[in-house]
């Protein structure tokens, strides 16, 4: 570090209050930009008009009422929520077994193995569609169904757990491994008592990760969908018809749950002394 | 170092680093996967290139009839480079937008992280779709936005150019993936350790200098992993072209692809419009992987 | 023995035999590899899935055009049927065969193919061929609708006609002030910014009825035709607002004042009508392309007779009544029309069927359709 050469006599530290105010200005900013639309799927939810114009007309609860009773929905909403945590649960083993030994060991072809993993990510996911269609429709023979579309997630879902548990390890000094090896541990006790615990956040930040572009995704569930629908399939078709505020109300629901769940696991979490993050 | 030979049996007590068996008894379940549900299928779908498509039946005598429509027809390229412009465009105002934010709350907030780190994923959780029209809502003729720079006085007409423009597409693929490149900014900056914070205001480095030679450097490998996920995302999308652009069949290449897989029922050209793109992130990968976005890089 | 059967042997083993001899050099990684990606598909997430397979049997799925499983329909036939009916809406015929063809049409039972689709299903062996003496709805037909040429082939009928309509000229009549009467008003440099046109490559034929001289039949052009409809769409280009693929989405439009003049179906102007606002249609002197829609049975269909049923209830008196009333398009039973009030079949130009469904150029199947997508993504690229 050669700033010391530069500037050879400290100086008195800093006053931190005003670097850290334009900090939390900033980021009170990003907040308002990631939850301006947020806070008008909440306020459309409540539109007493079809359609999503501006300004709101009029106040209604009507379209909770309907989507208490759509059974449509609860079913792809069921039925997102199953894929996406097949989908993530297989994509965190796979994953964090691929980052592990990425960072871990090496050997001949660690490049191309990278590669591998990282592409579905980064082709376009239509790729990843129609390429599987081809797969498990004519190659294989199979139907379409939640099967063939929790393989599609999976494969994508891999490179977000790698990605995030990668950049973790690659931080973590390799004489802790060392250090634990030298007193006698097994790789696997090391890795149980020693690179786990370090790496467990990124492995919930990238099962997360998972689970929401599962939960999301449509390009490639549009082409390996079968006879049932995931929630943001349902969506397209009826966006196709015009926004109902509905599909509002469906968003806004979704995110209120996924508040109370979250609260609600950071708080056991918090119990047994761990963090989410 | 030795390289490992699959044939040896695993032995009991292996040190870390050690590559014997254990690269690929770890890889071994990951990797199959990737081939049998990846690999294979895109070497299948990536063949169509060299085929061609005479009305419902592929013919596979190899062709390179497709790689000419792509490369002369001026259509493409014209898209190609448009939709690269788009993503680096929305690459790097992510990574201005989501630094601060992975900053703050990596070294700043010790209070209710968690629940401050949840709130980036949550509107992940709603559908991305309803997001994408939200921003219909908001940058429309008589969208908020247009409603509420009227009311300012900025401008006395209504500003068409947010929707159906590049424009909104900018603005909303900004929006859509910026969860993911605030994550791993977030991750490396966790790690950054705050002494090295500490000792470069001691040393009288002002924030900016702190900045430049401390904090930037050492989060490279989180900018390489967000930018690499935001940036292929966009590289590939056509649901916000769809929604927020004026054409969306032809703004960004992902819906000309689509297109050709969706419509045109034209395999073979859809699969060789995806060569181009394919080497475009394939570059991108292998300068992330150079930074470090992948893993540790080798020594 | 092969790699296959290897595998399959290994799957009945128990996982501590599996890694004894893998330990022991009897098997290789390489099938261990194997034998997990085997056992990750079949094994593990098999009995997963077997539910929600089993249970979507008595489904009848179907891809569709916006609106055709409306409630008002669909509801009385899931009751008198216990079946539960799963739509997906397409936004273009292309879409739909895409979709059909794709899932080997394993994945949909029922399309409903405008006329120039059930073409390209049939030459892809995707149809089930449909006995008209299991519709018991079949003779009250027009003549005309019971067996057309776009869904018969080789003697053999492969759709139930159901419904049809054209495409039609949109306007805001508050800007639009004086009624516009031929498709050059899509033309207009007046309504610049302010025009939509629908994202799909047939709709040159639309394009192609402003030609000079005019095309006999719109959607039999020669290369010279296309070549002329592009400069015209070339020349369109600066003028839209947007290259629209839902229904829904126009409607949206004219609500919010995005644009004012735009082609589209009746559908449309009965959405924007039910949600308060002001829209004109109208049909162009120069005529106009339309669509006659057909319910085409999958070859694979998980239950043809219920898929069947469906077909004969939407040209029964429930299907047709409801056409007409929530899309209001042009219906195909006699019986049914002849009940109609007059003013009402004149609006849907059904008073004299043979006569008012000539007038309109209807979609057909279009050999070297490949011409016509490059054109259009050409045109609309900008």
């Amino acid at each position: 570090m050669n700033l010391a050469n530069e500037l050879p006599l400290p100086r008195p530290r800093r006053r931190r209050g005003p670097r850290n105010s334009g900090l939390t200005a900033a980021a009170v900013a990003v907040y308002l930009f990631l939850y301006l639309p947020l806070v008008v799927v909440v306020l459309y939810s409540f539109s007493a008009t079809k359609v999503n114009a501006w300004p709101i007309e009029g106040y209604t609860l009507d379209w909770y009422r309907e989507l208490l009773q759509d059974g449509d929905i609860w079913e792809s909403l069921r039925f997102s929520v199953f894929v996406g945590l097949c989908a993530s649960g297989v994509a965190v083993v796979l994953g964090a077994m691929t980052a592990y030994a990425l960072d871990r060991f090496r050997f001949r072809g660690k490049t191309v193995v990278r590669f591998a993993v990282g592409l579905p990510i980064v082709l376009p996911g239509i790729v990843t569609g129609v390429a599987l269609l081809t797969f498990f429709s004519s190659t294989l023979g199979w139907q379409l169904s939640a099967r063939t579309i929790v393989i599609g997630h999976v494969t994508f879902c891999i490179t977000l757990v790698v990605n995030s548990v990668a950049a973790r390890l690659s931080q973590l000094p390799r004489s802790l491994d060392e250090a634990s090896a030298d007193l006698g541990a097994t790789p696997w006790r090391t890795f149980r008592r020693v690179t786990f615990p370090l790496v467990r956040p990124s492995i919930f930040a990238g099962a997360i990760l998972a689970f929401t572009l599962s939960f999301d995704e449509i390009i490639v569930t549009f082409f390996l969908t079968g006879r049932e629908k995931t929630l943001p399939l349902l969506i397209w078709g009826r966006l196709r018809r015009g926004i109902s505020p509905e599909i509002n109300a469906v968003a806004t629901v979704i995110i209120l749950v996924s508040l109370v769940l979250v609260v609600v696991a950071n708080r056991v979490l918090r119990r047994s002394g761990q963090s989410l993050f | 170092m030795a390289t490992a030979t699959a044939a040896q049996p695993a032995s009991r007590g292996t040190r870390p680093n050690a590559a014997g068996a254990g690269p690929f008894a770890l890889l071994a379940a990951p990797l199959g996967w990737m081939l049998v549900f990846y690999l294979m299928p895109l070497g299948i779908l990536l063949a169509h290139a060299f085929w061609s498509v005479d009305y419902l039946t592929i013919d596979r005598t190899f062709t390179l009839k497709n790689l000419q429509t792509v490369a002369t027809n001026s259509l493409y390229p014209t898209v190609i480079l448009r939709t690269f412009l788009m993503a680096s465009a929305v690459t790097l105002t992510s990574i201005a937008i989501a630094f601060p934010l992975a900053y703050f709350l990596a070294k700043k907030v010790t209070a209710r992280r968690e629940l401050l780190l949840m709130m980036v994923v949550f509107p992940l959780w709603s559908s991305y779709l309803v997001r994408a029209f939200a921003w219909k809502t908001i940058l429309g003729a008589n969208g908020i936005l247009n409603s509420f720079l009227l009311w300012t006085g900025l401008i006395d007409q209504p500003i068409t150019a947010f929707l159906y423009s590049k424009t909104g597409m900018y603005i909303t693929f900004c929006h859509v993936w910026l969860p993911f490149m605030i994550l791993p900014l977030y991750t490396v900056l966790d790690r950054l350790p705050n002494s090295l914070l500490e000792a470069s205001a001691d040393l009288g480095s002002s924030g900016w200098q702190t900045f430049r030679r401390v904090i930037w450097p050492l989060s490279i490998p989180g900018v390489m992993a967000g930018s690499l996920s935001v940036f292929s995302l966009t590289m590939g999308d056509y649901i916000t072209p769809s929604l927020i652009g004026g054409s969306p069949g032809t703004e960004l290449i992902g819906g000309i692809v689509a297109d050709q897989f969706g419509i045109a029922n034209n395999w073979p050209l859809g699969a060789a419009l995806i060569l181009p793109v394919l080497a475009i992130v394939i570059v991108f990968l292998l300068v992330a992987n150079r930074f470090g976005a992948l893993g540790r890089s080798e020594p | 023995m092969n790699d296959r059967e290897q595998i399959e042997a290994l799957k009945e083993l128990e996982p501590a035999e599996v890694a004894r001899r893998l330990r022991t050099g009897q098997i290789s990684r390489r099938d261990v590899g194997k034998l997990f990606a085997a056992i990750g598909l079949t094994a593990t997430l098999g009995p997963m899935f077997a539910r929600g397979e089993a249970s979507a049997a008595s489904d009848l799925t179907m891809i569709v055009w916006e609106g055709y499983s409306d409630d008002t329909w669909a509801k009385p036939f899931e009751e008198t049927n216990d079946a539960r009916v799963e739509a997906t809406f397409a936004g273009t015929g292309d879409e739909m065969f895409a979709a059909m063809q794709g899932s080997g049409g394993s994945t949909y039972d029922l399309v409903s193919a405008s006329s120039d689709l059930p073409r390209r299903l049939y030459d892809a062996d995707l149809l089930m061929e449909i006995d008209p003496a299991k519709l018991t709805n079949f003779p009250d037909l027009y003549p005309q609708f019971q067996k057309p040429p776009y869904i018969t082939f080789d003697d053999k009928l492969y759709g139930v006609n159901f419904a049809w309509g054209p495409t039609t000229l949109l306007f805001d009549p508050e800007v639009v002030t004086s009624e516009p009467t031929s498709w050059s008003a899509m033309l207009d440099e007046q309504y610049k910014g302010k025009l939509a046109t629908w994202n799909y490559p047939l709709q040159i034929g639309q394009y192609a009825l402003l030609l000079d001289p005019k095309p006999e039949n719109p959607f039999e052009l020669s290369d010279e035709q296309l070549a002329q409809v592009k400069d015209m769409l070339i020349a369109q280009r600066p003028l839209i607002r947007k290259y629209w693929d839902l229904g829904g989405e126009v409607a949206e439009l004219y609500l919010n004042k995005e644009i004012v003049i735009s082609d589209g179906w009746p559908y449309i102007k009965a959405q924007v009508k039910e949600s308060g606002g002001n829209i004109g249609q109208v049909l162009p002197e120069e005529g106009v392309t339309g669509w006659s829609d057909s319910w085409c049975i999958s070859k694979h269909a998980a239950d043809p007779e219920l898929a069947l049923k469906w077909a004969d209830f939407m040209i029964g008196p429930v299907g047709q009544q409801g056409i007409i009333d929530v899309m209001t398009y042009a219906v195909t039973n006699k019986k049914v029309i002849e009940t109609l009030p007059a003013e009402l079949r004149e609006e849907l130009r059904m008073t004299d069927i043979p006569n008012d469904y000539a007038k309109i150029h209807m979609w057909q199947f279009i050999p070297g359709y490949d011409k016509w997508v490059l054109i259009w993504q050409e045109a609309t690229a900008g």
